[in-house]
Formats: structure tokens, C-alpha cells, sequence
């Protein structure tokens, strides 16, 4: 099967602070991939440069072997769609107007919708379970409702590759679980590939087909989550103690970051 | 749930035919009399067409009534785009200082003797575009975009214009300052229809182009990287329509002199009235706003015993208190 998105060589800074430094990977289509690192690794910055938003210093990014550059803005936007970390929370419209605004690269100038709009719409709110919410206002919503009637915008504007920061951040257990769930969903029933950002290594191995470990901008590591997430790894790019074991859903890595009042004693008996 | 065209059109004919009414009462009102029969009836034919009541009728009132048209659904508008650009609810032309930007242009150029069209009008438009620059300078990067120090960049601005325009003033002579003061204080008297359709022809394009582009401005609300994900190009959609918003202003500002406010009022009541889509609220701007200038100018002609005041006077009036209002509602 063709690669997703390939990338070469590629670094991107913020004025003179480079956040991206050389590097090349690819992403297979159809899966779930997902970028951890400690803050200021550069993963939203990946995130950003793949989705078109952020301007790249050099190297080339290939969506399904076409250079992003040779997309148009409205073909760019049919093929990825992207959930940012930071969604507006006090967003006016209602939560159908909101989705069918995902129909926006399909549609003319005034967007105004179709009556399939309306289906492809209603479908994606099915998809992600939130119909009910479907004449709600959102700033009425609860975080996690917010999140996602965002989703289901990003699944109404029918990319191949969906790209989400941090989905899950500030969420409780169940709507993460949720989301992580959707996610899979959207993987194996639509076909879709998806690239998340996240901060819950947890959640991310439990998950995950394919795992990048970025540390400054470089990459430490990437690959299924039992190869990536190692004691010596973790510890190379968060440089703190995280000990690795089996969780009880078995085959699946845990991870315990572990504080410092055990790192003396305790911890040798352990390691 | 209604589809946007059916929101569109039922909004747009509400307020067609509001607009329509207040045009009327503002034709029929006035010192000389008239009232609502009488112009029923010139409009008819019914009356001796060169008749002295018809002439100020036609020649008087007319022109100023579609002149209050003009400037208060321009006003409105800028309020609408700028509130939607700078996603802050309190921005409007006259808050930030882009109609103090035109006022100096304008007053430069009535000092330099230039006619209205083109001199000062090209003047007024320079000095907005001047001030629009200086508030994007302080806002690049930065936090400015945030209410509060919006706000007080705008304050400055406005501070430093006022100043500059007493300057001038100061160095006027005897003569031109009575006329520049009442200019000033936003005046509608003393209009020609010459320079109403004039000042259409310069209106009726940015009012398409900012149509054009009331979508984009819904998919901006959603922030810059959401948007541009739809497919919106963020850099022509924004300067297209400051630049546009900024020749609208000044070419009322240079015709009709500094009216505060107007921005504020009309965008809230519309987005609290027909929700918050723009591709129903720039038209719905356009109509309200232009009908809200009518009431406001009659009221600034009928209010006084003996002559009339600013129609400026009017809007500060309404418009200051519903600003302090939405200020201490937004800061909750």
C-alpha cells in the first residue's frame, strides 16, 4: 500500500528558533499514528507544517506521492482535515451550522449547503455519536461534547488523513477513552489515516500502529509502541525515570513515570 | 433547523421593508411640514410638482435621507468586519481610531483648499489607512488583539487623533472653524444629491465585496489554522476586507465628518435577533444600519425647538452607554 505522507529532510523554524531539524519519515496510509514527545519537542509544529498552516524551511512533504506544494488550498483541505489544540470555546453558531462547515471546500465562496451537504453532514454526526447535540449552541457544550462535534466537522469535510493536536487534553477518563475509540473507528471503518499529537503515552500505546518519539525537534525513535516506548528511550527523550511493564490488557505497554521520593531506594529493587 | 437562503431572504425582506418605512417617515418629517400624505401624494403625482414643499421634499430631504442611508449601513458594516477580523466585540471604526485617521485626512485636506472629490476624499482615505497600519504594526504577534489592550491602543489612537485635529483646527481660519467643528460632530445637513450618488458608487462595490466574503469571515471565527484547513486563504480574505472596510469609512467620514459609535449598535441587535452567520448579517447591516441613521438623524432634526443638532450628538448618545454595557458583559 502507498505511503500517506512522506517526508524528507525537513526542518521548520519560528523565526530563528528551529523547531523541526532534518528529518524524514512516512506515514502508511490507513492507521493511527502518533506523535509524543516532551514539550517544545516539535510535534504541533509537525502537525501544522503537514496540515498546510505553517510555512516550512526546506525539505518536501508528499501527501499520497503529490507535494503538498501542488495542491491548491480547496484540494489540499478535500485531502487532510485538522482539529487544532485550541478550538474556540465560545463559538456563536449552532453545533449542525458548525459541522456542515466542514462542507466548505466543496462547496462555492457563500458556501451555502446542498441537501447531500446536509446527509454527508448528519451521517458525520452519526459517525461520532453526537446527533442529538445537533441544534445545540456550543458554547452550551461540555469539553469533551465540544471536542467532538469538532471531530465530526473534521470527518463532514471528507479528508483521506485527519490530523488531531492533543484531542484528548483536559478531558476525563471516558470521553478519552472515547475519542481514542472514535479514532480507531475512523481507521477501520472509513479507511481514513489518522495523525494525532498526544501527551498521554498511556493512551497513545494503547492505540497506536505506529508511535514517533520526537525530542528538539529530532527524532528518537518510530515504530510499533512495544519498540518505542523502552526504559532507555523514554528516558533519553523526557530524561526522567519511566518504568516500562506489561499492562493487564497484556501485549500492551505501561508506562509509570516515577517520582522522585522513590527514585533511590525502591527503585533498584524494581530496575 | 432554517437553511441559510431562507434566513437570508426572510431577514433581508424584514428589513427592506423597515428600512423602506423609515426612508418614508424621513421624506414626511420636517420643520417646513409635509407629513405622510402629502409625500404619498407627490410620489403619485397628486401635487403641483414644482410646488415649494415639494422642492425641499425632493431636493432637501431626499438626498439627506439616502445620505443617513449611506453613512449607517457603511458604519455598521465596518463594525460587523472588524468585530469579526479582530474577534473582539467592542472593535468598530470609530473605537479603534480609523475614523479619527479619516477625520485628519479630511481636515488636511479642506485646510489645502481641495475640493471634496477627489482631494479630500483621497485624503481621508490615506489617513485610515495610515491608522489601520498602526494598529496592525501593534498588533502583529502580539497579545493587542485582546480586548482590553485593543481597547486602549484605540484610546491612544484616538487620543493622538483628537489632538492633531485640534492642531489643525487651531491653525484654521475664523471662517473654516465653524464649519469643520459641526462637520466634526457628525453632520448630515447640507447634502447634494451629486455627492450621494457619488458616494454610492463608491459603496455599492465594497458592500458586494464584503458579501462576497461573509462566509470566509464565519470560518475565520473558527481561528486562523481551522480556517485555512477549510480551504480559506486567511491573507487575501483579511486584507481584501480591511482595506475595503477602510475606503467605506473614509469615504463617509469625508463626507459626513466623525459619527461614533454606529458600529456597535446595529451588529449586536442583529446577531442577537438572526444569529450569529454573517452571510445573513452583512446584508442585514446594510438594510438596519441604514434605517437606524434615518431614525437618528430625524431625531436630531426634530429634537430641538430652533435649528437642529449634530445627528453625531445622537449616536455617541445611544451608542457610548450600550458600549459600556457590552464591555462589563464581555469582561464577565
Amino acid at each position: 500500500m502507498s505511503n500517506a505522507i512522506d517526508i524528507k529532510d525537513l526542518s521548520c523554524a519560528y523565526g530563528k528558533n528551529t523547531v523541526i531539524r532534518n528529518i524524514s519519515f512516512s506515514v502508511k496510509a490507513g492507521g493511527l499514528f502518533i506523535i509524543i514527545g516532551p514539550n517544545g519537542s516539535g510535534k504541533t509544529s509537525l502537525l501544522k507544517t503537514i496540515s498546510g498552516t505553517m510555512k516550512y524551511e526546506k525539505g518536501s512533504i508528499k501527501i499520497f506521492d503529490r507535494h503538498i506544494h501542488d495542491f491548491s488550498r480547496k484540494s489540499l483541505a478535500k485531502a487532510i482535515a485538522l482539529v487544532p489544540q485550541h478550538v474556540p470555546a465560545d463559538f456563536p453558531f449552532m453545533v449542525m451550522e458548525l459541522v456542515l462547515m466542514g462542507r466548505s471546500p466543496y462547496l462555492g465562496i457563500l458556501g451555502l449547503p446542498e441537501k447531500e451537504d446536509f446527509e454527508i453532514a448528519d451521517q458525520a454526526l452519526s459517525f461520532t455519536d453526537v446527533k442529538h447535540l445537533c441544534s445545540r449552541k456550543l458554547d452550551q457544550l461540555s469539553g469533551g461534547a465540544r471536542q467532538l462535534v469538532f471531530i465530526a466537522r473534521a470527518v463532514c469535510q471528507q479528508p483521506q488523513i485527519i490530523l488531531l493536536d492533543e484531542p484528548t487534553a483536559s478531558l476525563d477518563l471516558s470521553h478519552q477513552i472515547k475519542i481514542m475509540d472514535l479514532m480507531e473507528k475512523l481507521v477501520n471503518e472509513k479507511g481514513l489515516t489518522v495523525i494525532m499529537v498526544s501527551h498521554d503515552i498511556n493512551l497513545a500505546a494503547m492505540y497506536a500502529d505506529t508511535l514517533l518519539l520526537l525530542k528538539e525537534g529530532n527524532i528518537i525513535s518510530i515504530g510499533i509502541p512495544a519498540d518505542v516506548l523502552t526504559f532507555k528511550l523514554l528516558e533519553e527523550a523526557y530524561g526522567c525515570t519511566i518504568l516500562v511493564d506489561e499492562s493487564p490488557l497484556g501485549k500492551v505497554p505501561r508506562l509509570t513515570p516515577v517520582p522522585q521520593k522513590y527514585i533511590d531506594g525502591k527503585l533498584k529493587e524494581l530496575v | 433547523m432554517k437553511l441559510v437562503s431562507k434566513k437570508l431572504f426572510l431577514s433581508s425582506f424584514v428589513l427592506s421593508a423597515l428600512l423602506l418605512a423609515c426612508i418614508f417617515a424621513g421624506i414626511s418629517i420636517g420643520s417646513t411640514g409635509g407629513g405622510f400624505k402629502w409625500v404619498w401624494h407627490s410620489i403619485t403625482g397628486q401635487t403641483e410638482a414644482d410646488s415649494m414643499l415639494n422642492t425641499i421634499i425632493w431636493r432637501v430631504r431626499f438626498p439627506r435621507v439616502i445620505m443617513a442611508v449611506l453613512v449607517g449601513a457603511t458604519l455598521s458594516l465596518g463594525g460587523l468586519v472588524f468585530q469579526a477580523l479582530l474577534r473582539n466585540p467592542l472593535a468598530e471604526p470609530y473605537i479603534l481610531g480609523i475614523s479619527g485617521g479619516s477625520a485628519i485626512g479630511a481636515i488636511i485636506g479642506i485646510l489645502a483648499g481641495l475640493s471634496l472629490f477627489p482631494g479630500v476624499s483621497f485624503m481621508a482615505f490615506s489617513g485610515s489607512i495610515v491608522i489601520l497600519a498602526l494598529i496592525l504594526v501593534m498588533s502583529s504577534g502580539q497579545s493587542i488583539l485582546k480586548k482590553d489592550s485593543l481597547l486602549l491602543s484605540g484610546v491612544m489612537v484616538n487620543a493622538f487623533c483628537a489632538a492633531l485635529i485640534m492642531f489643525l483646527i487651531s491653525l484654521a481660519g475664523e471662517s473654516k472653524i465653524h464649519n469643520i467643528i459641526f462637520w466634526l460632530m457628525g453632520d448630515l445637513s447640507m447634502v447634494e444629491m451629486w455627492q450621494v450618488g457619488a458616494l454610492a458608487l463608491i459603496l455599492l462595490p465594497c458592500f458586494i465585496i464584503i458579501f462576497i466574503f461573509s462566509n470566509s469571515m464565519n470560518l475565520m471565527l473558527l481561528g486562523k489554522e481551522m480556517a485555512q484547513s477549510m480551504g480559506v486563504n486567511i491573507r487575501v480574505v483579511t486584507i481584501t476586507l480591511l482595506i475595503t472596510t477602510s475606503l467605506m469609512v473614509s469615504a463617509t467620514v469625508s463626507n459626513c465628518g466623525l459619527l461614533g459609535f454606529v458600529g456597535l449598535v446595529m451588529p449586536h441587535l442583529l446577531r442577537l435577533t438572526f444569529g450569529p452567520d454573517h452571510r445573513v448579517l452583512v446584508p442585514a447591516c446594510i438594510l438596519a444600519g441604514g434605517a437606524y441613521m434615518v431614525l437618528c438623524d430625524l431625531l436630531a432634526r426634530s429634537l430641538p425647538h430652533q435649528g437642529e443638532m449634530p445627528v453625531g450628538v445622537i449616536t455617541a448618545m445611544i451608542g457610548a452607554p450600550l458600549f459600556i454595557f457590552l464591555l462589563k458583559r464581555s469582561s464577565r
